[in-house]
């Protein structure tokens, strides 16, 4: 892992002939995850001349997402193939660099949006010129597409988001499928940060945005996250590696803005910490041991914040329960009479 | 088994009136401004006049005319009724479902509302499972503003019948009321709600369904219940007046539950209502309500008097006496 933070230089677009949006679908082993994808797009397809509509995929090896994209669009969206496997932040790099509209919104193959997206996050950019990105609340999803939770409320109204980096880097409000980013902020930024391998590269993107422009806020949850096993998030929480990316993002942030302060990145880290704890529970109640150990562990090394200590000792008391019940459990029935 | 004193019974209809599959009643106090969302979400999904019988039931707000919000977004298509003087909302949630004429009752508090599709999957719900009492989807709590604020969690994976609902639902209060409809043969059988209820009038009856019928779930979230930030500070339930109600609403149940559970489930019943109580009074506390949060942890000793209770409630009466030690030290 290189310390250094050099993103992608993303070009700007030489023609003048540009549709408003770009909706850059990267995929890599999503399944049929992708035709709820591409379905909640073209439910609000405004043609081809204002949005251009492309799945990117990394050279997966275990579906065929371009059949899907043939079944389920036929001709309407585009179809790129890495010829290699390049890692999910150079894919999305790719994402941006071959999008030709002002706006564009990576919506991952796994994720989808509700009716009104396009439309509403329009509106934004319509009502504020100097935004560099706009982003919805997020529905959060189990692998079946059942709903799980909701982002929480950050405001009242649309409008500005008052207070936006600290907001971004101490909270991460925003879901990849719920963002849109005006490519000219891409351009003068940069790409992804290619050292997070599993997680928090739209984290640290967002950060960097909001260090840069205003950023917009809608309270409607109009994006859908799914969360599952499978996911690449979802495989790096067994090696911890989820634990590293997000030390390494907000580090970055440290570096990147000066002016951050310390009580600003502190809380970053207990969100970091938190998010460890919360993934702790759900490998205990799925009695993923090594899992549970792997995030509890992170977690303690990654804020030793009051909150997150306390939260530790709950969790290690709630493991050493589960433990004993398994064991009486599974102990012979003895008779007492 | 199921006539009392404490309930109204509610009339069967006449057997040669015409009927429509659905009752929507809509009762109302004082929200009138937020009536028209509720009347809107339903209207958007109306089957016409000939399915569905739509009617306001007001109870006799004075201070808003929810007849011109009525009249205004329903135009003639939504029915309204004033209660001659206010009768208090159990009261008036009867004369709901005294006045319905549909075989499905859906009540729709005048602040709560719907999302679409939710009459056809409660159709569906009947069609596919005739034995059911009632049937009920998924909530979404939102905020004074309607913004959506947390999901109930689901009851199911899948759209069907409960299995063990009863073992469930007497243990405490999981569903709102936007979410549940009744067949109104149910209520001719069972009764309307208890009058001897203020609170826990929803849940009893739940129960009481419960213990006598089958209950479908929608996994699809499709009502909406609409939490009041004022609510949270109003005086039934600052004073713990609605612990007070949930205890009662147990003793009512003890009338009826099935005699080899009734002991089992009241048990567990008592003892979430105390656990509950405890919870209110630390964030009572956390919110400097300190006569609210002691209410609370009086009420859950009451309830509930087990070594965890009776340690969450003395944890919270000292954090109050160390808070106002720390106030007159600051004076």
């Amino acid at each position: 892992m290189s310390d250094d933070f050099s993103p992608a230089l993303i070009e700007p677009v030489a023609s003048a002939a540009r549709p408003r949006w770009s909706v850059m679908i990267p995929t890599y082993n999503s399944g049929l995850f992708l035709q709820a994808t591409l379905g909640s797009v073209l439910a609000q397809d405004p043609g081809p001349h204002a949005m251009q509509i492309e799945v990117v995929d990394d050279h997966s090896t275990a579906d065929d997402p371009e059949a899907i994209v043939r079944e389920v669009a036929g001709d309407r969206v585009q179809f790129f193939r890495q010829p290699h496997n390049v890692g999910h932040a150079a894919n999305f790099d790719t994402c941006v660099l071959r999008s030709r509209g002002y706006l564009v919104h990576l919506l991952h193959g796994d994720d989808a949006v509700r009716p009104g997206f396009y439309a509403t996050m329009a509106l934004a950019f319509d009502a504020q010129a100097d935004i560099g990105a706009a982003f919805c609340r997020t529905i959060y999803t189990d692998a079946h597409g059942r709903w799980t939770s909701f982002s929480p409320l950050l405001q009242r109204a649309p409008g500005l988001l008052p207070d936006a980096l600290a907001v971004v880097v101490t909270r991460q409000p925003a879901q990849p499928p719920a963002i849109v980013v005006r490519r000219s902020v891409y351009e003068q930024l940069g790409g992804f940060d290619r050292r997070l391998q599993t997680c928090a590269e739209d984290w640290e993107m967002y950060a960097r945005i909001a260090a840069h422009h205003p950023l917009w806020h809608d309270p409607e949850p109009l994006a859908l996250y799914r969360r599952h096993r499978h996911s690449l998030t979802g495989r790096g929480l067994r090696t911890g590696q989820n634990a590293r990316d997000a030390r390494l993002a907000i580090a970055t942030y440290r570096r990147h803005v000066p002016a951050l302060p310390r009580r600003i990145s502190r809380e970053a880290y207990e969100l970091a910490g938190l998010w460890m704890l919360m993934v702790a529970r759900g490998a205990r109640e799925a009695r993923d041991d090594a899992t549970w150990l792997r995030q509890l562990w992170e977690a303690v090394r990654t804020s030793r914040s009051r909150t997150v200590l306390r939260r530790s000792l709950q969790e290690v008391i709630a493991q050493v329960r589960a433990v004993l019940h398994r064991a009486d459990a599974s102990a012979p029935h003895e008779s007492s009479a | 088994m199921w006539t009392s004193p404490h309930r109204a019974t509610i009339a069967p209809r006449l057997p040669d009136e015409p009927r429509p599959r659905w009752s929507v009643m809509i009762p109302v106090y004082e929200s009138a401004a937020l009536l028209r969302e509720t009347l809107r979400s339903v209207l958007r999904q109306d089957p016409g006049p000939g399915l569905m019988h739509i009617e306001v039931v007001d109870d006799h707000s004075v201070r808003d005319d929810p007849e011109a919000i009525t009249r205004e977004v329903g135009g003639g298509r939504v029915l309204f009724c004033r209660q001659p003087k206010n009768v208090g909302h159990a009261r008036n949630f009867e004369t709901c479902l005294e006045r319905s004429r549909g075989h499905l009752v859906h009540l729709l508090h005048g602040d709560d509302a719907v999302r679409e599709t939710f009459y056809d999957r409660m159709s569906r719900a009947f069609e596919a499972a005739p034995e059911i009492g009632a049937a009920f989807c998924r909530q979404i709590i939102v905020n004074d503003d309607g913004h959506w604020l947390h999901l109930m969690p689901m009851e199911r994976a899948e759209s069907g019948v409960l299995d063990g609902w009863l073992g469930r639902i007497a243990t405490g209060q999981r569903l709102q009321t936007p979410a549940m409809v009744v067949r109104r043969s149910v209520y001719e059988r069972l009764g309307g709600f208890d009058r001897r209820l203020s609170w826990t009038e929803d849940w009893e009856m739940w129960v009481r369904i419960a213990t006598e019928y089958s209950v479908w779930y929608e996994v699809e979230p499709l009502a909406l219940y609409r939490v009041h930030s004022r609510s949270s500070t109003s005086r039934q339930t600052t004073t713990a007046e609605t612990i007070r109600d949930v205890r009662r609403a147990i003793a009512v149940m003890r009338e009826y539950l099935p005699a080899d559970q009734v002991e089992m489930l009241t048990r567990e019943a008592t003892r979430s209502c105390a656990q509950a109580a405890v919870r209110r009074g630390r964030r009572f506390l956390a919110r400097g309500l300190v006569p609210a949060a002691r209410a609370h942890a009086r009420e859950a000793v009451r309830t509930h008097a087990s070594p965890a209770v009776i340690a969450g409630a003395a944890a919270v009466l000292l954090s109050s006496l160390a808070r106002r030690a720390r106030a007159t030290n600051d004076e």
